[in-house]
C-alpha cells in the first residue's frame, strides 16, 4: 500500500461506500463493489518502483485530481486529433455513463446495448453469467475500477453475428472540476460472431484535468472472430489508465490494435488475454508515438492456457523529444499448454537524444513442446535511407515523415477492415504532421 | 554546367578529395576512373551533398552557383542526380509513391505546379518498357527484396522520370550481369541530350564500350592526374592503374 497516496484512497473508498448505499437494486453487483473497495482499501494504488511501476511513476497524476485548480487552456503544443469514423454504429459513454441521446438511435440486429443497472433489471442471462468474472484482483487500477466505477455498458453481440459495420464506443470526458471518472464495459461476442469494435478516447474542450481508469472486459466466444481497436487521441490534461481483461474460446480469434496518437502527458495500458480453448489465435498489434515528456506505458500480458494456441504480438513505437516508452510484454505459458506458438516484437524509433525506451519480455513458459521467440529493437534514424530520400529532391522534414510512416506501416497495414484502416491511417498522418509542426516550432 | 576548382574534402577526418578540378559541359559525358580509394565515390557523395563528407576548401559550381551549401533536395531541384552504387532498401515506401512525391517536390522547387495523374502515368509507362522494369518491381516497396541489377536498373528509372540536368552514376555497372549492363546503357543512351550531361564513375572500361565518354580522367589520390578521351580508357583497361603508381611525385601531388 501506497502511503504517499493513501489519503485519496481514503477519500475514494468514501466516494465508493456511498455507491454502495445507492446501488440497492442490484445485489450482485453490490457484493463484488463491497468486495472491490475492500480489497481497494487494502492494496490502494501501486508502490513507487513495485516491479509492475518501475519505471512509471503514477503518484503525481494521481495527485493532481485533488488539486482543484482553475481551469487552465492546455498549452496549444499538446495534439489532438478529431476525424470521425464514418460509417460505425456509435455507442458513446459521458464520463463512463451511457449517454443514449448521442449514441446510434437504431442498432443492427443481434446488437444490444444497455446499462449494467438495465442489464441487472432484465435480468439478462448473459450478464448475470459473466459480470465480474474476469476482474483482477490484484491490478491496483482494475480494482479501484471495480469499487468505483458509477455505471457500467454491456454490449452483447448474439452468437452468429456478422457485421461489416464497425461498433464504435465512444468514451468521452467533460468534467468541469479535476477529478476520476471510471468507465466500466463488459463486452460479450456470441459464438461465431464476427465483428469489429472501437473503442475512442475523447475529452471535450473545457474538461479539468482527468485521471481516466478505464476497464473493458471482453468475452470472444466459440469460433468468433474479434477485432479490437483501442483509439487513444485525447489530448493535454487527461491521464489515461485502460485495463483489458479478454478470455477466449476455442477456435476464436481475437487481434487487439492499440494506437496512441495522444497529446496526453501520461498512458498505462493493461491488456492481459487468456487463450481459454484450444486452437486459438490472438494477435496484438500496438503502435505509439511520443512527443514532449509523454509517457506511454503498455503492459501486455498472453496467457496459454491450453494447448494448440497461437498467439503473436508486435509493438512498434516513435519517440520524440524527452518523451519515455515502457513495453512489457509478458507470455505465460502453462503447464499442459503444449503446441504452443507465441511471438513478441517491440520495435522502438528514437528521434530525439533525450527520448528513453524500457523495454522488457517477459516469458514463462511450463511447458516443454512450445515455441516462443522475443525481440526488441531500439533505433535511430537510418541516415542512409534519409540523404538516398533527401538526394531525390524531397525536404528533410517530409523524408522523415516519410520514413517514420514506413516504419509503422505495416501494424495499420494489419488492419483488414478498409474504413477502419484508412480512419487510423489519416489519423497518423495528421498526427505526424501536428508533432512535425510542434518539433518545427521548438 | 558543372565547374569544380581545387575541391579537397574528408569523411571522418580524413582527406579523400585533394584539389580536383574538373569541367563538364552540357551535352558531353565524362567518365572518372580510378584504382579502389582514390576518391570516386566520394567525389559522388560530395556532388548531391551526403551530410557525411566535408568540403574543406575549394568550389563546386553549377550554372554559376556555388553549390557546396545547398542541401541534397536543393541540388536534386537545381537538377543533379546521383545514381547510388548501393541503393538504400526503403520498406513501407512504394516504388511509385516516392517516384511521384519525388517529381512532386522537384516541381515545387521549380515553381511547377504538380504533375496531372494521367502525364504521370504516361511517362512512367514509357520509362518503365525503357528499362523493362515490371509493374510488380514498380508496386513493390522501394528496392526491398530488389536483386542487384533491379535496384541498378531503378536507380536509372528514377533519373529518366527526374529529367535532371547532370547525372552522376557511381560504379553503375558494379554488380551488373550483360544483360542488365545493356539495358542500363541503352537507358542512358537514350536519355542523353544536348542539355544534360553525365559523369561516370566507374571502376572498368566495361560499362564505356556500351556509354561512349568524350572525356575520360584518371582519378588518383584524391585529383586527377591524367585526361583524354576515350581512347585512354582502352589504355588503362590494357595497362591496370599500378603504373600510377610509377608517375613522378610531381605530377600526383601538384598536378
Amino acid at each position: 500500500m501506497n502511503t504517499d497516496t493513501a489519503h485519496i484512497v481514503d477519500q475514494l473508498v468514501g466516494q465508493a461506500m456511498e455507491l454502495i448505499e445507492e446501488n440497492g437494486n442490484s445485489g450482485f453487483i453490490r457484493q463484488a463493489r463491497k468486495a472491490a473497495t475492500q480489497q481497494f482499501r487494502h492494496i490502494g494504488f501501486p508502490e513507487a518502483g513495485s516491479e509492475d511501476w518501475k519505471y512509471t511513476n503514477v503518484q503525481p497524476w494521481l495527485k493532481r485530481t485533488a488539486v482543484k485548480e482553475v481551469l487552465v487552456t492546455p498549452p496549444v503544443t499538446r495534439r489532438t486529433c478529431s476525424e470521425q469514423l464514418d460509417t460505425a454504429v456509435r455507442i458513446v459513454t459521458k464520463n463512463g455513463k451511457l449517454d443514449k441521446g448521442s449514441s446510434s438511435a437504431v442498432l443492427p440486429a443481434g446488437l444490444h446495448v444497455s446499462t449494467f443497472t438495465d442489464a441487472v433489471l432484465s435480468d439478462n442471462e448473459q450478464f448475470k453469467a459473466h459480470f465480474g468474472t474476469l476482474t483482477s484482483q490484484v491490478e491496483h487500477f482494475s480494482v479501484a475500477n471495480a469499487s468505483l466505477f458509477e455505471e457500467g455498458l454491456f454490449v452483447y453481440v448474439e452468437p452468429y453475428m456478422e457485421s461489416d459495420i464497425p461498433i464504435h464506443i465512444i468514451h468521452k470526458v467533460t468534467q468541469s472540476v479535476p477529478g476520476f471518472v471510471h468507465p466500466r464495459q463488459l463486452i460479450i461476442a456470441g459464438g461465431k460472431t464476427n465483428v469489429n469494435i472501437v473503442e475512442t478516447f475523447e475529452r471535450e474542450d473545457g474538461t479539468a484535468y482527468t485521471f481516466i481508469n478505464s476497464m473493458s472486459e471482453l468475452i470472444v466466444g466459440k469460433q468468433a472472430i474479434v477485432k479490437h481497436y483501442l483509439i487513444n487521441t485525447c489530448n493535454a490534461d487527461v491521464a489515461s489508465v485502460y485495463n483489458l481483461e479478454v478470455q477466449t474460446a476455442e477456435d476464436s480469434q481475437y487481434h487487439n490494435f492499440n494506437f496512441m496518437f495522444s497529446g496526453n502527458p501520461f498512458i498505462r495500458n493493461n491488456i492481459h488475454v487468456v487463450m481459454d480453448g484450444g486452437n486459438t489465435h490472438t494477435k496484438l498489434s500496438g503502435l505509439y508515438i511520443s512527443g514532449e515528456d509523454q509517457l506511454v506505458d503498455n503492459h501486455t500480458c498472453v496467457e496459454h492456457k491450453v494447448a494448440d494456441c497461437r498467439s503473436d504480438e508486435k509493438y512498434k513505437g516513435i519517440l520524440h523529444g524527452s518523451s519515455a516508452a515502457v513495453f512489457n510484454g509478458k507470455i505465460i505459458v502453462h503447464p499442459g499448454a503444449q503446441r504452443t506458438t507465441a511471438y513478441q516484437q517491440n520495435n522502438n524509433l528514437i528521434m530525439d537524444d533525450m527520448a528513453t525506451v524500457y523495454t522488457k519480455p517477459e516469458l514463462q513458459i511450463f511447458a516443454d513442446d512450445v515455441q516462443c521467440t522475443h525481440g526488441v529493437t531500439v533505433g535511430e534514424f537510418d541516415q542512409h535511407a534519409l540523404f538516398y530520400l533527401q538526394s531525390r529532391g524531397i525536404p528533410e522534414e517530409n523524408c522523415l515523415e516519410i520514413l517514420m510512416q514506413a516504419f509503422a506501416f505495416d501494424i495499420i497495414d494489419h488492419i483488414s477492415h478498409k474504413s477502419i484502416k484508412k480512419h487510423v491511417a489519416q489519423l497518423f498522418i495528421t498526427f505526424l504532421k501536428l508533432l512535425g509542426k510542434h518539433n518545427k516550432t521548438k | 554546367m558543372l565547374q569544380i576548382r581545387e575541391l579537397h574534402a574528408t569523411v571522418n577526418d580524413k582527406e579523400i578529395l585533394k584539389g580536383l578540378n574538373l569541367t563538364v559541359k552540357p551535352g558531353e559525358v565524362h567518365a572518372i576512373m580510378g584504382p579502389n580509394g582514390s576518391g570516386k565515390s566520394t567525389t559522388a557523395s560530395v556532388l548531391s551533398g551526403n551530410p557525411g563528407y566535408t568540403v574543406t576548401k575549394g568550389s563546386i559550381r553549377f550554372y554559376d552557383q556555388n553549390i557546396i551549401t545547398l542541401k541534397p533536395e536543393e541540388r536534386a531541384g537545381e537538377g543533379i542526380f546521383m545514381a547510388f552504387q548501393y541503393p538504400v532498401e526503403i520498406p513501407g515506401v512504394s516504388n511509385i509513391n516516392f517516384l511521384r512525391t519525388a517529381i512532386g517536390e522537384i516541381r515545387a522547387y521549380k515553381g511547377l505546379p504538380p504533375m496531372e495523374t494521367r502525364d504521370f502515368v504516361k511517362m512512367f509507362r514509357e520509362k518503365q518498357h525503357l528499362l523493362q522494369f515490371s509493374n510488380e518491381l514498380a508496386g513493390r516497396s522501394l528496392n526491398e527484396g530488389f536483386s542487384g541489377g533491379e535496384k541498378k536498373r531503378n536507380e536509372i528509372l528514377q533519373l529518366a522520370m527526374l529529367e535532371p540536368r547532370l547525372a552522376i552514376l557511381d560504379e553503375t555497372d558494379s554488380g551488373l550481369d550483360i544483360d542488365a549492363l545493356r539495358i542500363v546503357s541503352n537507358g542512358v543512351n537514350k536519355l542523353r541530350s544536348s542539355a544534360n550531361a553525365f559523369v561516370l564513375i566507374t571502376h572498368y572500361q566495361r560499362l564505356l564500350e556500351h556509354i561512349e565518354p568524350d572525356f575520360v580522367h584518371v582519378l588518383y589520390k584524391g585529383r586527377i592526374v591524367r585526361s583524354g578521351t576515350k581512347e585512354l580508357a582502352g589504355e588503362l583497361e590494357a595497362k591496370g592503374y599500378d603504373w600510377l603508381k610509377d608517375l613522378p611525385d610531381a605530377l600526383t601531388d601538384q598536378n
